[in-house]
């Protein structure tokens, strides 16, 4: 697998010297284009084995010999599944760590069980390095849609323009170990510009799990292509459109310059056991104060206050129906 | 592998007044109906047939210029042939290889057939006389479409108001129409047009679409034993094709661009820049059915990638009277029973 970076000729992106065509616009690459020959020539593809021409054979998909068998593979078109390249360091041990859980289950509030932080017992605590392209990018978007703006009659009235939109160190997850809430939660933790290369790595813990991106590189194109689009919409909406409703929004990019990294981000996975049921939680590796989890609550307390509430309605009924 | 070009030096003859056609036009003269507008005619063009050497037995090759490839008629050892590229004629940048063999062709050429019900009925048990594999010249184009659009967008809304016969009120949905411009840029790609006059691009769209993740770097081994045609029609020829399923293409998507509940009369002017085009061959079973000792025999096309078939089927006029004949009389019968009763 390479890695080695070109340019698309039309769109600026990033491309390999493994790509056949741009993922982005689809422009042939300058590398796939070969280089002319002067004059013409006559061609005969030999076996190696046995001398003999060899022709195209469509059950072996590629160029083989009828006598001997031998067969001449065709260049595949290189898909090699990603990988992480930068990697961003803990700066929350596991002491920390620790510790921070001890403290959310102590703030979690009166209708969680009295003896939450006493009862509970730590089982895994598991540092885990989740997955994710980190890209930028330049788009042109147009766009129409119906607004409140101007309306008459109708509740709508149709607008439409043209958009510069600018996408810096926007995050894409590819992690299937977390779930979107989790990242949500964690991605304001991340200081994007402490990443390093794999080599260079300075890390306060070894032996983290570095999840693997479990998708080929043309998924993760289409994916990320999927994310400029969703990303373009949110931005119309909160910025662009005119008036304060808007719906049918339509919208085409054209996509330039896009450089997508790979990216892994440090989590702490910690589960912890509270009267035979596990419960698990998630802390940025970054902040100590940044962690999501699941705590059970408390039934009777709820049920206490429950029973409250409605006895003291009860008890209005009452006063209301005596006077 | 031993099979390195080495350049021959090749004797051009003067083409004009050879007789020389392209391999569909060759291969369906005897016994294919072509329309005349398709025929092939090399005498305007500056491309002389080849002569080259067979590298295996020495003997003379004569190569068709709209052949890519050849077969040596003493020793049967297939070649490539590998012209420089001029401006009509540009070097394959990719090729998708033949994923459906001969028999597989012929198979989904025969469930074609027989499904197709208005057609005579030798015909839909017909097999194919000659089915043949020919790596097909054509053009990939891309551009980046630049339009201007205005359209009359309605937007509905309901009012109530007062139904006279009935004398109540009742809610009615309206339209009023705002007119909306704007401008609109997107991507054109993988778009495929023909670059053979042998088949023209409404054929050629009939078996598409080429899946476009098969395609592949081209190289001489991906033809080799296999019929390879040179591009025929023109570059600007082909341009003007993709030109043209560019704007149909945009076209499309302004419709579906249009907001509101409803829109009429969409205008639109399309610029394409950035344009690229490269040559791509595509895999293609040409084959062709005779069907009647008297009748002419018809030419389909068989995707060498996803088995499509297509291809102009005669209909059968006794079949289409006898139905017509048979419903006449159902509804003749029907009004005689009427009067009767």
């Amino acid at each position: 697998m390479s890695d080695t970076v070109l340019r698309c000729d039309r769109c600026d992106s990033a491309i390999t010297v493994d790509d056949l065509r741009c993922p982005i616009c689809n422009l042939t690459s300058s590398v796939t284009l070969g280089e002319d020959r002067p004059e013409t020539a006559v061609e005969i593809l030999r076996c190696s084995g046995c001398g003999a021409a060899m022709t195209y054979d469509v059950g072996r998909r590629a160029a083989s010999c009828a006598f001997c068998g031998s067969v001449l593979e065709l260049e595949q078109t290189k898909d090699p599944p990603e990988e992480a390249r930068l990697l961003l360091p803990f700066t929350v041990d596991r002491d920390r760590a620790k510790t921070a859980l001890g403290n959310w289950l102590g703030s979690l509030g009166w209708f969680r069980p009295g003896d939450l932080t006493s009862g509970a017992r730590l089982e895994t605590i598991q540092p885990l390095r989740w997955v994710g392209w980190v890209f930028d990018a330049r788009a042109t978007v147009s766009w129409a849609a119906d607004t409140d703006q101007d309306s008459h009659r109708s509740d709508w009235a149709p607008h439409a323009g043209q958009t510069g939109l600018d996408y810096d160190d926007v995050v894409v997850p590819a992690t299937r170990g977390l779930t979107r809430e989790e990242i949500a939660l964690l991605l304001p933790s991340y200081d994007l510009g402490s990443a390093a290369a794999v080599a260079d790595l300075v890390d306060l813990v070894d032996q983290a799990t570095l999840e693997r991106f479990d998708v080929p590189r043309s998924t993760a194109r289409a994916r990320l292509v999927k994310a400029v689009e969703l990303v373009a919409r949110r931005r119309l909406e909160e910025r662009h459109l005119p008036g304060r409703r808007s719906r049918n929004l339509k919208t085409a990019t054209v996509l330039r310059r896009l450089e997508a990294r790979r990216f892994a981000f440090p989590a702490w996975v910690l589960a912890y056991r509270y009267k035979d049921r596990l419960y698990r939680t998630v802390l940025s590796g970054q902040d100590a104060g940044c962690l999501k989890g699941e705590a059970p609550y408390s039934a009777i307390r709820i049920a206490a206050v429950a029973a409250g509430v409605m006895a003291i309605g009860v008890i209005l009924i009452l006063l209301g129906l005596l006077f | 592998m031993s099979g390195t070009p080495i350049p021959l030096t090749s004797t051009p003859r003067a083409s004009r007044g050879s007789t020389s056609s392209s391999f569909l036009a060759q291969a369906t003269q005897a016994w294919t109906a072509i329309p005349s507008s398709c025929r092939v005619d090399y005498d305007t063009m500056t491309v002389a047939p080849l002569e080259l050497s067979c590298r295996s037995c020495g003997a003379k090759l004569v190569v068709e210029p709209t052949h890519r490839t050849t077969r040596c008629p003493y020793c049967d050892t297939p070649s490539v042939i590998d012209r420089p590229a001029t401006a009509d004629r540009p070097d394959p940048v990719f090729a998708i290889g033949f994923t459906v063999d001969g028999d597989q062709a012929r198979s989904f050429l025969r469930s074609y057939l027989s499904g197709r019900h208005w057609a005579p009925k030798a015909l839909r048990q017909a097999t194919a006389e000659r089915v043949e594999g020919v790596y097909l010249p054509a053009y990939l184009y891309s551009a980046v479409a630049h339009s201007r659009y205005r359209a009359s967008i309605g937007e509905n809304y309901t009012t109530t108001e007062f139904d006279a016969k009935r004398k109540s009120m009742r809610r009615v949905t309206k339209t009023e129409f705002r007119t909306l411009e704007g401008s609109h840029r997107c991507y054109v790609d993988d778009l495929v047009v023909t670059a053979s006059e042998g088949i023209p691009n409404i054929e050629l769209e009939a078996i598409e679409p080429f899946d476009l993740t098969g395609l592949r770097r081209f190289a001489p081994a991906m033809i080799s034993g296999w019929t390879s045609e040179e591009p025929s029609l023109s570059r600007d020829a082909s341009l003007g094709l993709a030109r043209q399923e560019s704007r149909a293409d945009v076209a499309r998507r302004l419709r579906a661009f249009m907001p509101g509940d409803s829109h009429h009369g969409l205008q639109s002017s399309t610029t394409l820049t950035d344009e690229a085009m490269d040559l791509v061959l595509l895999p293609v079973w040409v084959c062709a059915v005779r069907w009647g000792k008297e009748k002419e025999p018809i030419r389909l096309l068989v995707s060498g990638q996803s088995g499509r078939v297509a291809g102009e089927v005669p209909i059968s006029w006794a079949k289409i009277a006898a139905v017509v004949g048979a419903g006449l009389a159902l509804i003749g019968l029907a009004i005689i029973l009427g009067a009767l009763l």
